[in-house]
């Protein structure tokens, strides 16, 4: 009896033994495999799957963005391009924000090293571009077409000289100003675990990258404009990109024709102004960006800000001098007066209500509308000295507004007149006013309803309108140190 | 079932002399008063001479005596020491008793048990009497000041969260470095607060190599073995009914604010500031006339309240004044704890069934912690050769969870250091009156615009939102439901075999449901959310263990070979919608429109082979070598397998026979070990484990609009593989007075090599981060235990335990000269949480301004010194101290003195810094308008020649309360972690009854003194010596009674 238990049990032993170990095969262990993610093999084994990563650039571009080291972004004022945006909006003369999410940035206060608008802005755009760049490789490295190469690699280009210009922009003064002031690092290849920072390099080297990405995009983005989304970067899009980019390099020849090329299929429709701006199927939006109640940063939103009636922070407010330049008929005088009271001293007395905001977050926001090519193209015509750039202004001034009289401006008095004319037109959109007084090297001189404290009357090129390198780039940067600050 | 492994484990010998002719022989058996059973095994020595044998496997002895006189000691591990008078006798029988204390010995470790003698490596132990007396939810609490090496943080007010708990120091910086959580011999995968204190039994620490190398790649951070409660083999059945019922409040009081008058008088000043800043020809007016509409709302009801010398303006009183803490914390969070057990058993079966109940409110409203237990715990012998059993439990808890940490708008804490008093929580009219609905009511104020108003709206302090409404009418209900089978074999086979089979399986369901109320708040615009997760964990661990057992002579030996099988798997859902036809609807049916639905799984899987023998000989030398195999999913296959091998060895002095003349000591042992472990556990930004760290990622969900979208957010470096961690344990343990004093002094040296790090890439890179082994970092240490007896009599017992850490951590390797992450920078030499921060120089006595040191440069830019600036940008920063505190100690007394009992424990942390956030934001002087501030700001310089520490009140950016030295506080503290008086009722009360065993009734007070340097601060923050406004300690008073039957 006792030896057949022993060998009973023996037998036992023997099993469970054997069973364990027979779980110990390969594919034991092999067979989890990740479930929310592939795998760059994966990406660039189909056009399906760079399209797919397109798309991802563009959702990340309007999220509640956060890097993915969760060192900077993450709050509402760091929220993808809207924040971006509205910094812009606030940093110039037309509106105005004392206090809420917006009110350092407002106060041109918000630029130092450490501080949070600062590391988003660089790291948010180098995201971008380094995304940019993994198409570009990944794109060159696959067994596509080459005529599928080319027009994948043209619209990762073109992301990308927009990071870099939206980034030079914010870190030095205008390219007219200084062409060899330091710039910032230029990268066309992705991030790989042996890569190293470089320098700053020139303001030159930035636009004759952002030059070369764009050159190489127009001619290779399809031209018949044909696109999934208005978020995507399209043949129209380029083109106002490097119509925008030229300007600012002063060569009004190629800003014109860029310009003209831009508007391609778009024009001026008065009666959309006033329909609340958020809506991306507007036949004015050559570029926008949509949201749906389930892809939104909430009150992150641009209309959040801007708007007063809809519940939101509604903490942004026009200028009375802004205000008192547009005439009562004109489609965009969109401003309403004593909303909450007051006098036109005090600084809320003026709203707008042309951004409206949804009350599901589903706002739409633009990046680029026709009217910005005529004005490009008026403007280098104007600084070209050809004539009709006074008509295309006033086809413009006509069309928002039926009474709207020529001027009959030229020469300086006209680029003025166009420069008045960009804000009125483009208020609230993506800061206008801040970015042409860095562009043509402007005074920063505020009035109207402004508080004292911040009626600013900085001279042109002031150090308070660029932001500082940020301490993170300087700490992990071999290649940038303290003496590369910004003053 | 005691003896019979003590009788395996050791078999004590003795060295026998030469007999003289005319010695004795005296014989005799041995058996124990438990069971009457023999006791092989026990030592018999001659007093005073080297001569000895040991009683064999029937519990006989032979031994030759010299004289009459000559006295035998009997001496036995576990049991009482007995000395007999030889006298005539030649037959001495004696039955020996179990000595309580140190039958305790026996002890759990890693796949097994082992008498504390034969130990050769660290571990601390924290018996259900310790932890009994504690007031805790989580169980890791009660490891805080009871066992040396363990750092215990508990940096919550919301009860049920789990403490960090660091053993020896931090060994890893970007993988987790929490110790490995095995209950009852398997690796535990549910939440921590799911385990009842009162059904554990012990709380074991791994420290070293030699105690946790069977636990491999998991173990670098040291290992908890929590073993839960089992029935007892004497025929006894008990019943146990414990209850108690207390309130608790916060350990520390918040902050000191302003009211909202001082706040209305500085904001006036601070104004003023900006008016003679902006040369405004008088600012006095300036500051009167701009006050309120900086500030949006008026608490005076009058116009310009403060005139332009900064007076208040007769007639003006204050119509509203809020005191947010009060509106949002708890005065006191009640608590309530019952348990029910029964235990017994006999020879055969055995038995512990549980049942327990506990509820304790938060420091916020609305929070709370609410817990059911049950566990049977059933062991039986169906036959000599056959041992089936089981440890199967069920929890489910109920938390509210209230938002009480982050930069989140809704963060209670954060919310009462931001609202100004002068904010109400009701809105108000122009004139300050207050505004009711349609019934009469008072309606919330969520200090938005309104259109046509222009004073109390806007308010800038976090607009919209109101937190007293929102968190009454929002939900933030998190269930867990943890369910756990554990079912064993044990058969023993041939003479000296045995084979356990073990398979365990948990469950673990973690619900959550977030709803955002339609008419208030964030779910007002869409009427009303809700968001719902319901996350599985289902794992399994089966193991066999083969084990041989065998003693030739006075040589022992015990060898356990080990296969294991480990699966994990976590699935996650998560959905949201929108959009309530009516208030009060919280469930998806009822809503209009999805937000968001999204899932995923995590799976993780493990092949293990282990191995461990022990041997030793005559009782007195010990020497022991572990190894563990393993094998991970989670590298790639040419990285996946790692093994982890140690050894340990130990010399019982006190067993040798040059010893046994020495009455001083009743333990000396010395004992060393090295070994390696290792760490799997790599974590992402959000402390999430990352489950194939070496295939580089695009992950899904990037979506725009109905166009799926990937986005690359990982690059992986494929070589990488799990840290691994070196220790050498020198240690040396006592007992003197017949053991009325024992401990232990332990030196370790624990080195990290191949360290996980976090390499940051240049930020323009686009990308920020790499993760390779490339690092090392070492602690060392001296952890000292000391218990004693003091008094030891019939009517009064007094014992006191003491334990010290001396710890110091220091990182010896680095990929790069330095890494700056924050307020921290790590180069070598440093530790790894080394504050590198800006060095605050004071308050200029002539303009009030901030000043900070930078370096004083040469032409060439060597520093030759350190120069004062007022310009932020410029300070440099330097190192000034580490966040880890160097020494940490407990202090426990338990004193019973006829009824009485009364007890207390002490927990203290030395040498820590701690960078507060909170108390900066809280100076921000008026760069902040409308936020909160601290009493301190009273101590603004106001005129030149004004001597102090905080600077002149600003509106601009004005960089005051950046990080700095100015924030950075010792943060040394000892707290009085609990105190507890009973009285045990005399049976004599309850005449004898044979229904009522005992009573006792007590009272109980956890954390109701702190000694701390800084006020309004808890100490226990978080590890690396940060805050974010999260809620703080409790301390608790309850009264309760223990009533057995």
């Amino acid at each position: 009896m006792k030896k057949i238990i022993k060998s009973y049990i023996n037998r036992i032993v023997l099993i469970g033994v054997l069973v364990t170990f027979s779980m110990s095969c390969g594919d034991f262990l092999d067979e989890p495999k990740p479930t929310t993610s592939v795998t760059p093999q994966d990406v660039f084994s189909t056009e399906a799957g760079v399209r797919a990563h397109f798309n991802g650039i563009y959702r990340n571009l309007r999220s509640q963005w956060e890097s993915v080291d969760g060192k900077s972004g993450g709050k509402t004022d760091t929220w993808g391009i809207v924040a971006l945006n509205i910094a812009r909006i606030v940093k110039g003369i037309d509106m105005m924000v004392p206090s809420g999410w917006y009110q350092w940035d407002y106060r041109l206060e918000n630029r130092n090293p450490s501080y949070r608008r600062v590391k988003f802005i660089w790291d948010f755009l180098y995201e971008t571009i380094n995304q940019t760049n993994i198409i570009v490789q990944g794109v060159e490295t696959s067994e596509f077409l080459e005529s599928s190469k080319t027009l994948l690699t043209a619209e990762a280009k073109a992301i990308r000289a927009w990071a870099y210009y939206d980034l030079i922009r914010e870190f030095q003064h205008s390219y007219a100003s200084d062409p060899n002031a330091p710039g910032i690092p230029v990268y066309t290849e992705p991030a790989s675990i042996e890569s190293v920072g470089t320098s700053r390099g020139t303001v030159q080297d930035v636009f004759g990258q952002i030059v070369s990405d764009l050159e190489y995009a127009v001619q290779n983005l399809d031209p018949s404009g044909a696109r999934v989304l208005k978020s995507n970067i399209n043949i129209n899009v380029a083109y106002g990109l490097l119509a925008r980019v030229k300007l600012e390099m002063g060569q009004w020849e190629d800003a014109k024709n860029a310009a003209i090329a831009a508007r391609d299929g778009y024009s001026l429709v008065a009666d959309q102004y006033d329909d609340g701006f958020n809506k991306i199927d507007n036949p004015e939006w050559i570029w926008g960006f949509p949201q749906s109640n389930d892809q939104t940063i909430y009150f992150g939103n641009l209309a959040s800000h801007l708007d007063h009636i809809v519940s939101g922070y509604n903490s942004i407010f026009a200028n009375s001098d802004f205000v008192n330049l547009f005439s009562a008929t004109d489609v965009r005088n969109l401003f309403v007066a004593e909303f909450y009271g007051g006098t036109p001293t005090d600084y809320y007395y003026y709203i707008t209500t042309k951004f409206v905001q949804n009350e599901d977050f589903s706002d739409d926001f633009v990046m680029m509308r026709v009217a910005e090519m005529f004005l490009i193209e008026a403007e280098a015509k104007a600084k070209l000295g050809e004539a009709d750039a006074g008509d295309i202004l006033f086809m413009l001034q006509s069309n928002r507004d039926p009474n709207a009289v020529k001027s009959g401006n030229t020469g300086q008095a006209l680029i003025d007149e166009i420069l008045v004319e960009r804000r009125k037109e483009m208020y609230g959109e993506i800061g206008v006013s801040f970015l042409d007084i860095n562009r043509r090297q402007l005074p920063m001189v505020r009035t109207g309803n402004h508080p004292d404290a911040y009626r600013f009357n900085f001279p042109a090129n002031s150090p308070e309108f660029i932001l500082k390198i940020p301490q993170a780039e300087i700490d992990s940067n071999e290649n940038i140190s303290e003496s590369d600050q910004n003053p | 079932m005691k003896h019979k492994l003590q009788m395996a484990i050791m078999l004590l010998s003795c060295v026998v002399f030469m007999a003289n002719a005319q010695d004795r022989t005296i014989s005799g058996n041995l058996t124990s008063s438990e069971d009457g059973a023999p006791i092989p095994g026990v030592n018999v020595l001659v007093k005073g001479t080297a001569i000895g044998t040991i009683s064999d496997v029937e519990g006989n002895y032979n031994i030759q005596v010299p004289s009459d006189e000559s006295i035998l000691v009997f001496s036995y591990i576990g049991m009482m020491t007995q000395e007999f008078t030889v006298g005539s006798q030649t037959k001495i029988n004696i039955v020996m008793e179990p000595d309580l204390q140190q039958l305790n010995e026996v002890i759990v470790v890693a796949y097994g048990t082992q008498s504390k003698q034969a130990l050769t490596g660290a571990v601390g132990v924290v018996d259900k009497e310790t932890i009994g007396k504690q007031q805790i939810i989580s169980v890791g609490r009660a490891l805080q000041g009871t066992t040396p090496g363990v750092n215990v943080i508990t940096g919550t007010g919301q009860p049920g969260e789990n403490p960090t708990i660091r053993i020896r120091g931090i060994s890893s910086v970007n993988a987790s470095a929490d110790p490995l959580i095995v209950l009852d011999g398997v690796v535990f995968n549910g939440n921590l607060n799911s385990i009842s204190p009162g059904e554990i039994e012990s709380i074991n620490v791994l420290k070293d190599a030699s105690a946790s190398a069977l636990y491999g790649s998991r173990a670098a951070n040291g290992v908890l073995l929590i073993t839960t409660k089992s029935g007892s083999k004497t025929g006894e059945v008990k019943i146990d009914f414990n209850a108690s019922f207390g309130a608790s409040k916060r350990a520390i009081p918040e902050y000191e604010f302003l009211n909202a008058g001082e706040y209305m008088q500085l904001a006036w000043e601070a104004i003023k500031f900006e008016g003679e800043d902006i040369g405004d020809p008088d600012p006095g007016q300036y500051a009167s006339d701009n006050l309120i509409g900086n500030l949006k709302y008026n608490p005076y009801g009058v116009a310009n309240p403060i005139d332009a010398n900064g007076n208040l303006v007769s007639g003006a009183n204050l119509l509203w004044e809020t005191e947010w803490e009060k509106e949002l914390t708890r005065d006191q969070a009640l608590r309530q704890d019952y348990s029910l057990s029964f235990s017994g058993g006999n020879e055969k079966t055995q038995y512990f069934i549980y049942g327990g109940y506990v509820s304790q409110e938060g420091q916020i409203i609305t929070s709370k912690f609410e817990r059911i237990n049950t566990r049977l715990n059933l062991e039986s012998k169906l036959k000599p050769w056959l041992k089936i059993g089981t440890k199967s439990s069920f929890s489910y808890s109920d938390q509210n969870f209230p938002n009480q940490k982050s930069t989140s708008f809704a963060n209670n804490v954060q919310y009462i250091r931001s609202m100004s008093n002068i904010y109400p929580v009701f809105m108000r009219g122009e004139d300050g009156s207050q505004i009711l609905d349609e019934e009469g009511n008072p309606e919330y104020d969520f200090g938005e615009n309104q259109q046509g108003r222009t004073v109390n709206v806007n308010r800038p302090v976090l607009q919209p939102s109101n937190l007293v409404a929102t968190t009454y009418l929002n939900d933030l209900q998190r269930q867990r439901y943890y369910t756990n089978l554990n079912g064993y074999i044990d058969i023993t086979f041939l003479k000296d075999f045995s084979l356990r089979s073990n398979v365990s399986y948990e469950m673990y369901l973690f619900d959550r449901f977030d709803y955002d109320n339609p008419d208030n708040g964030d779910g007002e615009n869409v009427k009303g959310r809700i968001q719902r997760q319901k996350n599985i964990t289902n794992a399994w661990t089966w193991y066999n263990q083969l084990t041989y057992d065998k003693t030739f002579g006075q040589h022992y030996i015990n060898a356990s070979f080990i296969t294991e099988t480990y699966n994990y798997k976590y699935e996650y859902l998560n959905a949201q919608k929108t959009g309530f036809p009516f208030s009060g609807l919280k469930e998806f049916n009822a809503a209009a429109s999805l937000e968001d639905i999204s899932g995923y799984t995590n799976q993780h899987r493990m092949f293990s082979l282990l191995g461990r023998v022990s041997y030793n000989y005559a009782g007195r030398y010990y020497a022991e070598v572990a190894m563990r195999a393993d094998e991970s999913s989670k590298f790639s296959p040419e990285n996946r397998q790692g093994t982890f091998t140690s050894v340990g060895a130990s010399w019982v002095l006190s067993n040798e026979h040059f010893f046994s003349n020495i009455d001083a000591f009743s333990l000396l042992k010395i004992r060393a070990s090295y070994g390696e472990v290792g760490n799997n556990k790599i974590l992402d930004k959000d402390d999430k484990e990352v489950y194939f760290p070496y295939i580089s990622a695009f992950e899904t969900g990037y979506d725009d609009l109905d166009n799926s979208g990937v986005f690359f957010n990982y690059l992986a470096n494929n070589t990488i593989s799990w840290e691994k961690v070196n220790t050498l344990n020198i240690a040396v343990d006592f007992g003197v007075l017949d053991d009325r004093l024992t401990g232990s002094i332990e030196w370790y040296d624990k080195t990290t090599t191949g360290m996980l790090f976090d390499r940051p890439l240049t930020r323009s890179l686009g990308y920020p981060v790499v993760q390779e082994n490339n690092g090392d970092v070492k602690n060392t240490g001296v952890e000292i235990l000391l218990n004693s007896i003091n008094i030891q009599r019939d009517r009064f017992v007094w014992s006191t335990g003491f334990n010290i850490s001396f710890e110091k951590n220091e990182v010896t390797k680095l990929s790069q000269e330095e890494i700056i992450d924050g307020s921290k920078r790590m180069t070598v030499g440093s530790s790894v949480y080394e504050f590198y921060i800006q060095d605050w120089a004071g308050v200029d006595p002539e303009d009030g301004a901030a000043m900070w040191y930078m370096d004083e440069k040469d032409a060439d830019g060597n520093v030759t010194g350190r120069i004062t600036t007022k310009d932020y940008d410029e300070a440099d920063r330097y190192e000034l101290g580490s966040a880890l505190p160097n020494i940490r100690w407990g202090f426990s007394s338990n004193m019973r003195f006829a009824g009485f009992d009364f007890s207390f424990l002490i927990a203290a942390s030395h040498g820590g810094k701690v960078l507060d956030y909170d108390y900066a934001g809280l100076m921000h002087g008026y760069n902040n308008m409308g936020y909160q501030l601290h009493k301190d700001i009273l101590n603004r310089w106001q005129q030149p020649g004004d001597e102090t520490n905080v600077p002149r009140l600003n509106t601009g950016n004005s960089d005051v309360d950046q990080r700095s030295s100015n924030f950075l506080l010792d943060n040394s503290y000892v707290r009085l972690r609990n105190v507890s008086l009973g009285y045990t009722l005399s049976p004599e009360i309850f005449g004898n009854s044979e229904v009522i065993r005992s009573l006792r009734i007590f009272v109980m007070a956890d954390n109701y003194l702190t000694w701390s340097l800084n006020k309004g601060l808890d100490p226990e923050v978080n590890i690396q010596g940060t805050t974010d406004n999260r809620s703080s300690m409790f301390k608790t008073l309850s009264f309760g009674l223990n009533l057995g039957f």
